[in-house]
């Protein structure tokens, strides 16, 4: 009992801190792009939550809590307009991935590895039901308030879908690509098999 | 045929993660002035990108190192005008500290159970040493690359401390999310 307690916990630590890491680095990346002034948003952070929440699940929401306030918190500027709905931000992002994730299994769409191999398709679905709940959600968190003033929500909103779709685009990319050389040259291969 | 496309794929993903490693760290430190040169993170994905996938992934590590130091290059650093030589020294650096482990057969950085720790951190300290010593090199052999007025003891030592706290950090989060990952798929096949 003692022993699967602690199996538990380590297996949570591990989980939750491959989440952190994983948030703080690919956030810190995006917007090292954004200090530079390029002009195309990448929301590469979204398409890191999305990996973390397929892989990990539940186990590492407190992590991703964490990672998504700090990253908020750290990067985003005060003339930022999210930088008023600090915490509500937080709360979506984490949360609109797992809401997206859940509606995809009620529909029984959420076979992401078929045959060790990923499933384009339902990660496709998925990433754009979760912008479009992010999107949705956004929109009526912000419809309410006074924001800071020249905010125009519709130019705001085009950008978060375009930055969403090119950051989880690019993120996947990459990812699926370090996952396969990692998979090619890991020691252990006989574990994963 | 096979072969070229894993060479090619370990490359392409070891100067990506040296690309965003090192795009991360300009990032956090000029957003927390805290960690501004105390966590040289980029120093531990080069030399895990080498670990990882081989001698053969250098040609990836260098362009990352060089494509990093050339899009966020600092103007106002001492460095500004021997950023493509210091990219270079820290690209080697791993690989030089690499070959000498390898020589002195300390490079059993595997075990059964899995990363086999002291070699490992042993590894991470000399390429520290070595990094830093060939950023001393070019200091001093490259004239305008050094102002009067700079404490070179004292600047050593910060890329000293700051490259073996990247590359530690570096490594025990690697290790984590590589226990992580293969706990994951070690599940899902089950």
């Amino acid at each position: 009992m003692y022993t699967r307690f602690m199996d538990g916990l380590l297996t949570l630590i591990k989980r939750n801190i491959c989440a952190i890491a994983m948030i703080v680095v690919v956030s810190a990346a995006a917007n090292s792009l954004q200090i530079l002034q390029w002009s195309i948003p990448l929301d590469l952070e979204l398409g890191a939550v999305l990996a973390m929440v397929i892989l990990f699940g539940w186990w590492a929401f407190p992590g991703l809590l964490l990672a998504s306030y700090f990253t908020t918190s750290i990067f985003l500027g005060d003339d930022n307009p999210h930088a008023e709905l600090l915490l509500i931000v937080t709360i979506l992002k984490t949360m609109t991935p797992y809401m997206a994730l859940s509606i995809l299994k009620m529909m029984r769409l959420d076979n992401f590895f078929a045959d060790s191999r990923i499933s384009y398709r339902h990660l496709a679905f998925l990433i754009l039901l979760t912008i479009l709940i992010n999107i949705i959600a956004m929109y009526f968190t912000t419809l309410g308030r006074e924001l800071s003033g020249g905010f125009d929500l519709a130019s705001h909103l085009s950008r978060h879908i375009s930055g969403a779709v090119l950051g989880c685009v690019a993120f996947f990319t990459i990812f699926i690509a370090m996952h396969k050389a990692y998979v090619v040259n890991h020691p252990h291969k006989k574990l994963m098999k | 045929m096979k072969a070229v496309k894993i060479l090619l794929l370990n490359n392409v993903v070891a100067m990506l993660m040296v690309m965003m490693v090192s795009s991360a760290t300009f990032a956090l430190e000029l957003n927390i002035s805290a960690i501004d040169g105390l966590l040289n993170l980029p120093a531990g994905a080069r030399l895990c990108a080498l670990l990882l996938f081989g001698m053969t992934a250098f040609p990836g590590v260098l362009a990352g190192a060089l494509l990093a130091n050339v899009v966020y290059a600092d103007p106002m650093s001492i460095h500004a005008s021997v950023e493509v030589y210091s990219a270079i020294a820290e690209a080697t650096a791993p690989l030089i500290a690499l070959i000498m482990m390898q020589q002195f057969k300390l490079s059993n950085f595997y075990t059964s159970k899995g990363v086999f720790i002291p070699h490992v951190l042993f590894l991470c300290i000399l390429t520290a040493l070595l990094s830093s010593l060939s950023q001393f090199l070019i200091m001093t052999n490259i004239e305008h690359g050094m102002t009067r007025d700079l404490n070179l003891s004292e600047y050593m030592g910060s890329i000293l401390l700051g490259d073996i706290l990247g590359t530690l950090v570096f490594f025990s989060l690697l290790i984590f999310m590589a226990q992580a990952f293969t706990e994951h798929l070690k599940q899902t096949s089950d």
